[in-house]
């Protein structure tokens, strides 16, 4: 399978005032086409940023560094921000946390969706509506000639998503970025929307990187795993990889940290807290504070990537 | 490790025939602008200001042309005459009908009150929204060019503009306008400030959405509100100035009569025929009164908080 995504050596730099905050340190990964990356972590660790770099959508305080930033044979880096805007939507679209403050209240849901057509000239005006109609559809929304024409406070907040979706993949993107897409949405809604992701990244063959911080989500939809930690890459996997010889003292700290059915005995935690990205410890591995398999020498070197499979790769002195 | 436990539903093709329970929700058809009016319509004083706002405007349009009486034409048989059938609201010191005249008056505050406030509306929701969209330097250049606008006092700008502009009333409203957008401009500014920090703008951005679209599309209809509630309050203020202007004799040239000339004329004669000031102050005031009413009323309506 070929990339459809490669992104080497990625930082993401915010300037404050006199402080620099660095959201994503030096990082590569790499996305094959049809395939779902997951990308989790805790809040602050990076990975909203990072793929809001990729896309370029990052504050104008914010400094995006990469050695390339490769899509579909084309980098990033190097484009306008006018051919920037024609990627995306029409080849890699983004759906967002909040389905209630994400659609703009003042215009009907069918003009909001069919309108990205309309901005990258792929469909005239009847077609676009035919198709925004067709794709309501898909997603599952009962009724779309009328739901067409109702504005969103008429939607709840799973159909607001599902609404987002369709106006995500209108455009047929090849890569799908949801950004913890079903964070705010109630535990039924949410296994509908991801079954519903699912489906329509099989039937469009795109690929998909889910960002989320629920472990569960992130696995029952992966092909691979992306693990972050203080905008690093701590580990890298397959999914059977991930759940079977996750190595890394994080990856194995949050498993152990989730929460099981008829589990006796007490949850266990990561004792202390995500690290200040804005006095980070450049020196050793930004983990050390919390580790618990810290040696000496964490805490002055930077750990190096092992490659523990061809597919299976961390950041961390333990394995070397 | 081994082991792993997934709460969710591995079944993947449940996306077509979603459960009826989200769809049971009845919504009824209404529209954004329905739903505003609904509120609107709770507060009864707004609503029966509006109500005699749309009749004065009707009243300005329609009574020029059925009125028995012009407002230059000089009776010097009925000067000064008190409330009759013939004249409604009796005459002036130059024989002329009251009512015509406060017509008249009432037209030309309309025209200039409703102008004013659309040339504050395009100058400042412009300079506002321009600063706070594109921010940084060009939002520093702008804001200080407001901040100048709005510390110089504006009744004396507008003065200053009629003398050199001229005293129709397309100067007028001119001089009004380009002398009071700087709050407008702070109010827009703030608006697009705080909207652009929504969600749904990165959303469009994410899709290809591009600046002009975003402002015209997205930013600005979310902006409304506040504008128009800011308007309604700005036009009888535009009024108020005009009014101010002819009460120094600055204002509109005469014989076309305008407010505060007619309360400026009766005021010579507040003891001995008390109607001529009385007339005009009275519609005067309650003209002032129903716009902010109707003010408080948008402003209720657009409040989001409010239930709908």
């Amino acid at each position: 399978m070929t990339n459809i995504l490669d992104v080497q050596a990625l930082k993401t730099e915010f300037r404050r005032k006199n402080t620099l905050i660095r959201a994503v340190n030096n990082i590569s990964f790499t996305i094959k086409k049809g395939s779902v990356l997951s990308i989790v972590g805790e809040s602050g660790s990076g990975k909203s940023v990072t793929m809001h770099s990729v896309l370029r959508l990052i504050p104008s305080t914010g400094k995006i560094v990469a050695e390339k930033i490769n899509f579909m044979g084309r980098d990033l880096m190097r484009l306008t921000e006018k051919e920037m805007r024609k990627i995306r939507g029409d080849q890699i679209s983004m759906i967002f946390q909040d389905p209630m403050s994400s659609l703009n209240p003042t215009i009907k849901i069918g003009r909001q969706i069919s309108e990205v057509l309309l901005w990258h000239h792929k469909a005239n005006p009847k077609e676009a509506k035919e198709r925004t109609i067709r794709m309501l559809h898909e997603v599952g929304i009962a009724s779309p000639i009328e739901r067409y024409n109702q504005y969103p406070f008429e939607f709840s907040g799973g159909m607001r998503q599902r609404v987002m979706i369709a106006m995500a993949l209108i455009g047929e993107p090849r890569l799908l970025i949801a950004d913890e897409p079903t964070t705010s949405l109630d535990v039924t809604v949410q296994a509908q929307i991801l079954a519903l992701i699912k489906k329509m990244q099989e039937q469009n063959k795109m690929s998909v990187v889910l960002i989320t911080h629920n472990l569960a989500v992130a696995t029952m939809m992966a092909d691979e795993m992306i693990v972050m930690y203080a905008g690093q890459i701590v580990e890298q996997a397959t999914k059977a990889e991930f759940l079977n010889r996750a190595s890394h003292p994080y990856t194995v700290a949050l498993l152990g940290s989730t929460p099981k059915l008829n589990m006796k005995e007490r949850l266990q935690s990561i004792p202390g807290q995500p690290p200040d990205l804005k006095n980070i410890n450049l020196e050793g591995c930004p983990f050390v504070d919390r580790c618990s398999a810290k040696m000496e020498r964490c805490s002055r070197e930077e750990p190096p990537a092992v490659q523990l499979s061809p597919t299976h790769r961390i950041r961390c002195w333990l394995y070397t | 490790m081994g082991e792993f436990t997934i709460p969710v539903n591995k079944n993947i093709d449940s996306g077509g025939k979603p459960p009826s329970a989200e769809h049971s929700d009845k919504t009824t058809r209404r529209s954004y602008f329905g739903v505003l009016w609904r509120r609107f319509k709770r507060n009864k004083i707004s609503l029966i200001s509006l109500y005699f706002i749309v009749f004065l405007i009707a009243l300005a349009i329609v009574g020029p042309l059925i009125l028995p009486f012009d407002y230059k034409t000089m009776d010097y048989t009925a000067l000064y005459q008190k409330p009759s059938l013939k004249h409604w609201m009796g005459t002036d010191d130059g024989g002329r009908d009251m009512l015509t005249l406060i017509i008249y008056g009432l037209r030309n505050a309309l025209i200039v009150g409703f102008g004013a406030g659309l040339v504050e509306i395009l100058i400042g929701v412009t300079i506002g929204a321009l600063a706070g969209y594109f921010g940084g330097r060009l939002d520093n250049i702008l804001m200080r060019f407001v901040d100048i606008m709005f510390a110089l006092p504006s009744f004396l700008l507008s003065l200053m503009l009629v003398v050199v502009l001229g005293r129709n009333l397309f100067t007028i409203l001119l001089a009004i306008g380009l002398t009071s957008w700087a709050g407008m401009a702070r109010l827009a500014r703030a608006q697009v400030l705080s909207i652009k920090q929504v969600d749904y703008i990165e959303a469009a951005r994410s899709l290809g959405a591009s600046n002009s679209v975003i402002i015209f599309r997205y930013v600005l209809p979310n902006a409304v509100g506040p504008i128009f509630v800011s308007l309604s309050f700005n036009i009888p203020g535009a009024m108020m100035v005009e009014s101010g202007l002819s009460l120094i004799g600055l204002g509109i040239m005469p014989p076309m009569p305008s407010w505060g000339a007619l309360i400026n004329i009766g005021s010579r004669f507040i003891l001995s025929t008390p109607h001529l000031i009385l007339y005009p102050a009275i519609t005067f005031a309650l003209t002032i009164l129903a716009f902010t009413f109707v003010g408080d009323g948008l402003r209720d309506a657009f409040d989001a908080k409010q239930s709908d």
